[in-house]
């Protein structure tokens, strides 16, 4: 498979993970809903579970925003200065987020380690460390894509392909 | 000094255009490196987000939002609100803002309005007669207008910020969904007056009430008219809690728009979640990372420290609100209205409290501030959405919404001087 291929695949695979995520989680609040009102009493696992999807939506969104560079930033400077000075700025602050998401990646994966050693259960069986796992996993993937983008930059590229125009 | 040094190197990697959450994750774990904690103890806070019920409503909320944006449940808007205030003078102007509040309080303010409904109003506006520099800025004005109104995602962030002090007083959301309630309506009320004294001789923009469009327009709008009902009716009769009436929203949306209408097909619906979802992972993820900040920040007493300076200078609250209003006027131009609100409460919301400000009032002056800031020269967001939307110069965009900018800027200094405009609904 190509590099491309494999990068559609990671796409196609994070959106489809958010989807389910969402899905899922609309469904188990309008079920809550619906217990709570008609049968007086929703299930005890469904409000932890709800908000582990928090975490995973959230993160996942993180991932997918990181694609087209679409997270929150001040972005001052890079307006004001010249382009070929521009790619220059863009470069490092994109290196220096490659290098924090490198760091709190490593940091999740000591916590999943733990929390794997010592399992809880969050909810219905399932234990703590596979809901932090998505730590780990879209901070690592979040990083990624700063690190290609940092690449593209000092290449004198455009850090996102698929970067939308406004 | 070193903090400092560091402190100056995060600015200057911020404004190189650095993610904030990259900016604020590495104050983090900085700070607990020199207190010499752990760096897992930044982890731990982020795992945190899955402690706090209240969240759960950004998501579905948004998902909402986004769905309704894609349907065509904004035309249906326009249309409802026309038929119903068509009739005044400058009625079509007015259905314009509360066509845009209402929407902006179920979107978030995050450029959605300007792009949903912006499309649909201002050539509208055009054809009415209203001229091109009017319409322009009542638009990009108004793409901000209404995130004082349950259920507007600003305000409920900045309950979950302010529930994270561990204040002396309450600051619940349903109370901050009341205290919005007036200001809001303030700023609709002056924005709806300048428009009707401004299309006086505009025969063309009226048109006589006409009791069948009328009931054609709600008969369009069945389907939707329940939900701002059910949504706004349950959170302010006090029947449900927030996040329930999130969840209802979403479902209700979401058959609504893909399953009865069918405005969203099926094949569309993935890219729908994941761009809604881009959007609440942008805030989420700062929000968490702001968790592990925060908590060093007061650790360090940075606001008591802030205070002792600040007190040094300032001796009474007004002077505090107004050099309070200056700094989040520049703060709202520059920054994002969500990344404003981790970054900036916990340092202002313990130093304002100290100055004998209530924290539902100071929510309701910053996020009136940061309204404004969307579309305040030179680099307020909305002028640059609105710019690329209608094909317009940035600089004409300037001009078009002075007028709506100094008057939103009076109704912000009647919500700062005049507290029980805020205080007053939820019993303060």
């Amino acid at each position: 498979m190509t590099l491309a291929g494999l990068q559609r695949l990671l796409h196609r695979l994070e959106d489809g993970l958010l989807a389910v995520a969402v899905v899922a989680m609309v469904a188990l609040a309008g079920l809550q809903i619906v217990l709570r009102a008609g049968f007086d009493g929703g299930l005890t696992w469904i409000e932890p579970a709800l908000r582990a999807l928090v975490l995973w939506i959230g993160m996942l969104g993180a991932v997918t925003a990181s694609r087209s560079g679409r997270h929150i930033r001040i972005d001052l400077l890079t307006r004001v200065v010249e382009p070929r000075w521009r790619h220059w700025l863009q470069g490092i602050g994109y290196g220096f987020t490659t290098v924090v998401c490198a760091a709190i990646a490593w940091h999740a994966g000591r916590f999943v380690r733990l929390e794997f050693e010592f399992p809880v259960n969050v909810f219905a069986g399932v234990p703590s460390w596979a809901v932090a796992l998505v730590l780990p996993l879209a901070f690592g993937l979040i990083g990624l894509r700063y690190l290609l983008a940092t690449v593209a930059l000092f290449r004198g590229r455009e850090p996102f392909p698929d970067q939308p125009p406004c | 000094m070193l903090t400092l040094l560091i402190s100056l190197g995060l600015v200057l990697l911020a404004l190189a255009g650095a993610p904030l959450f990259a900016v604020i994750g590495a104050s983090a774990l900085l700070g607990f490196h020199l207190a010499g904690i752990d760096g897992q103890a930044v982890v731990i806070e982020l795992y945190r987000l899955t402690d706090m019920p209240i969240l759960v409503a950004i998501p579905l909320f948004t998902l909402a939002g986004y769905l309704l944006g894609e349907s065509e449940a904004p035309r249906r808007l326009v249309r409802l609100t026309d038929a119903l205030l068509g009739w005044m003078q400058g009625g079509l102007a007015i259905v314009a803002l509360a066509a845009c509040a209402l929407f902006t309080a179920f979107t978030g303010a995050s450029g959605v309005t300007i792009v949903a409904l912006g499309a649909l109003l201002y050539p509208a506006l055009k054809s009415g007669g209203y001229g091109e520099r009017f319409s322009l800025g009542l638009v990009t004005s108004s793409g901000s207008l209404g995130i004082l109104f349950a259920p507007s995602l600003p305000l409920i962030l900045y309950g979950v910020v302010a529930q994270q002090l561990s204040l002396p007083i309450q600051v619940g959301i349903e109370d901050l969904f009341l205290a919005g309630l007036l200001p809001g309506l303030l700023m609709l009320a002056i924005l709806g007056g300048y428009s009707h004294w401004h299309a006086r001789g505009l025969e063309r923009a009226r048109h006589p009430f006409d009791a069948r469009e009328a009931a054609a327009a709600l008969r369009d709008a069945a389907w939707e008219l329940p939900l701002p009902v059910a949504v706004l009716g349950g959170i302010y009769g006090g029947l449900i809690a927030i996040s329930e009436a999130a969840a209802l929203a979403a479902a209700y949306v979401l058959i609504v728009t893909v399953g009865i209408r069918r405005e969203i097909p099926w094949r569309a619906l993935p890219h729908v979640l994941a761009e809604a979802m881009r959007l609440v992972g942008a805030i989420l993820i700062i929000l968490g990372v702001s968790l592990a900040s925060t908590n060093i920040m007061i650790d360090a007493q940075i606001p008591t420290r802030l205070f002792e300076t600040i007190q040094a200078l300032v001796d009474d609250r007004w002077t505090f609100l107004i050099l309070l209003n200056v700094f989040l006027l520049i703060l709202g131009t520059m920054l994002d209205i969500f990344a404003a609100l981790v970054i900036m409460i916990p340092i202002l919301l313990p130093v304002a409290l100290s100055y004998g400000v209530d924290p539902l009032h100071l929510g309701i002056i910053f996020l009136a501030n940061m309204q404004i800031g969307y579309f305040t020269p030179p680099v307020g967001m909305n002028l640059f959405i609105a710019s690329f939307r209608f094909n317009r110069p940035v600089m004409e965009l300037y001009r078009a919404t002075l007028p709506f900018f100094f008057l939103l800027l009076g109704a912000v200094l009647i919500i700062t001087y005049w507290p029980a405009l805020s205080l007053w609904l939820p019993g303060r």
